[in-house]
């Protein structure tokens, strides 16, 4: 770490005195952190198998169980010792295994960044299209000249680190909750009508497997903060300062603004509000929700860069470069994607969402089960930074073979109930969706062998 | 993983092995919030949904 870095361009547990957000704040930069476009595809997927009421509710539902999922498993880790979730997942993954967070980290986050950016070009593109200023053949440029110069703003904010986060979240948080809130209204005003008529495209005739697959989408959409809440959790001085702010500030969010898709694609067949508010209100609505699209992804696309540059700290070969370095390795990937192939990225949405699925719901139960169950909120602080033979967290060539058995026995269980890309599924999917029974294979398998095999071999370091 | 632990580091793992120095868990507040909004609230939802 150069000398110009701050604590909060590291890895490194911050004391209590550097974890000094209030309740408002942490809130502030959680809701600008969840508040972005890629809330109007959650809600237009739902919008795919159920109607308004029934879509609120599932994608509602599903999404405060996963957000719950989440919050269990990072916030009271992180909050006791100012880290970030990589660090938070080493005492069950172990001080080699932790790197398997990192690549889930890496790849999820880089997903939705790749996926804000595209979404933001294509509204750009939209607009000017609607206003003439550009035609239909130039459009692709358009996008692709937008996205690098939106990563170019994104890096130049967080060369302060951690700080430039706080600092735009508190601008974002008005403008996002102010025109969030109009758009929902201006939609369910105008088109009341045709939204309570409006049917499903792809309802599979089944109500009960669209209705949980409403659910499941909320939850693995939830499960996707696991990487993003850390960092930002952290800064809290105790878990009680981040309970409320990661339920109502992250969870919430998601839900209500994805109910602007959900609204959108029912009745007008469209999620893009930069796309159907030019159709309610003209060019001047299109520029309302242009600037909304660029407010919401800029500060969501800001926190996933700066999560992603914590995790990457946990790297050695990482852990002393200097933070505008670190950064263009979470951002680069996102510019490349947008780049050279936009369309196929965003067009494999539905594909991505359940890939965070069946990894994170493992990931979650696991550090649930072993935080709050088996070490009854116990860690050491020390050998969560500090490895090798004869540490606790080394366990057998620095892999847990607990938490490595978890992951793969919920990737099968996620597998056996619901296929990530043609989403057919199997009993007792349309009862209890994908997530919630992977969770509970992992934590219980978890359990069972560190109980029967960990712990009698002294590994662990459990009491 | 550090073999040799950079000073500033070291101090700040010193500091946080002491519990004062350590973040609160889930108090008995917490707990309620966290079963009414992740529990209570998604199953009333679903029945409302449903209905």
């Amino acid at each position: 770490m150069s000398a110009t870095d701050s604590s909060d361009e590291s890895g490194w547990p911050l004391t209590r005195a550097e974890r000094d957000w209030n309740r408002w704040q942490l809130f502030a930069v959680l809701l600008v952190t969840a508040a972005a476009t890629w809330c109007y595809i959650i809600g237009e997927y739902v919008g795919y198998y159920l109607n308004l009421r029934m879509g609120f509710a599932a994608m509602t539902a599903g999404s405060m169980i996963g957000m719950l999922l989440v919050t269990l498993a990072v916030v009271p880790t992180a909050t006791r010792f100012g880290i970030d979730s990589i660090a938070s997942a080493r005492p069950q993954f172990g001080d080699r295994g932790w790197i398997i967070t990192v690549f889930l980290q890496y790849a999820s986050i880089i997903g939705w960044n790749c996926l804000l950016m595209i979404f933001f070009g294509k509204s750009v593109d939209q607009l000017l299209q609607t206003l003439g200023v550009i035609t239909p053949d130039t459009g692709a440029w358009v996008l692709r000249g937008v996205t690098i110069l939106a990563c170019v703003f994104v890096y130049v904010v967080l060369l302060r680190g951690g700080t430039g986060l706080e600092v735009v979240s508190k601008v974002l948080f008005f403008f996002i909750v102010g025109i969030g809130g109009w758009m929902t209204w201006v939609l369910v005003t105008r088109e009341a009508g045709v939204l309570a008529e409006a049917k499903p495209a792809y309802a599979s005739g089944n109500l009960r497997w669209d209705y949980v697959t409403g659910v499941e989408i909320g939850i693995v959409s939830l499960l996707s903060w696991w990487p993003y809440i850390g960092a930002m959790v952290r800064k809290a001085p105790n878990a009680g300062g981040a309970t409320l702010p990661a339920m109502l500030g992250m969870g919430l969010p998601v839900p209500i603004l994805s109910v602007v898709g959900l609204a959108a694609i029912l009745a007008l067949q469209v999620s893009d509000p930069s796309a159907w508010l030019v159709q309610l209100g003209g060019p001047t609505y299109g520029v309302i929700a242009l600037l909304f699209v660029i407010a919401a992804n800029f500060g969501t696309t800001l926190a996933g860069v700066y999560a992603t540059a914590i995790g990457l700290r946990q790297v050695p070969a990482l852990a002393t470069i200097h933070w505008g370095i670190l950064m263009l390795f979470a951002l680069v990937p996102v510019a490349a994607v947008s780049l050279f192939v936009p369309d196929l990225f965003f067009n494999n949405f539905g594909t991505f969402l359940a890939f965070i699925g069946v990894f994170f719901a493992p990931i979650c139960a696991i550090q649930i089960t072993d935080y709050l169950i088996l070490r009854r909120q116990r860690i050491s602080i020390r050998a969560v930074f500090v490895g090798g033979p004869g540490t606790d967290y080394h366990y057998w060539g620095g892999f847990n073979p607990a938490a490595v058995l978890a992951m793969i026995a919920g990737f099968f269980t996620y597998l056996y109930l619901l296929n990530p890309v043609t989403y057919a599924s199997r009993a007792p999917y349309d009862y209890l969706t994908a997530s919630l029974p992977t969770a509970v294979v992992a934590g219980v398998v978890y359990a069972l062998i560190t109980v029967l095999l960990v712990k009698p071999s002294g590994k662990g370091g459990y009491e | 993983m550090h073999d040799k632990l950079p000073l500033e580091l070291e101090q700040r793992i010193d500091a946080l092995e002491r519990a004062d120095n350590q973040g609160a868990g889930f108090g008995p507040a917490d707990w309620v919030w966290l079963l009414l909004l992740g529990v209570v609230g998604p199953g009333l939802l679903l029945l409302w949904g449903w209905q």
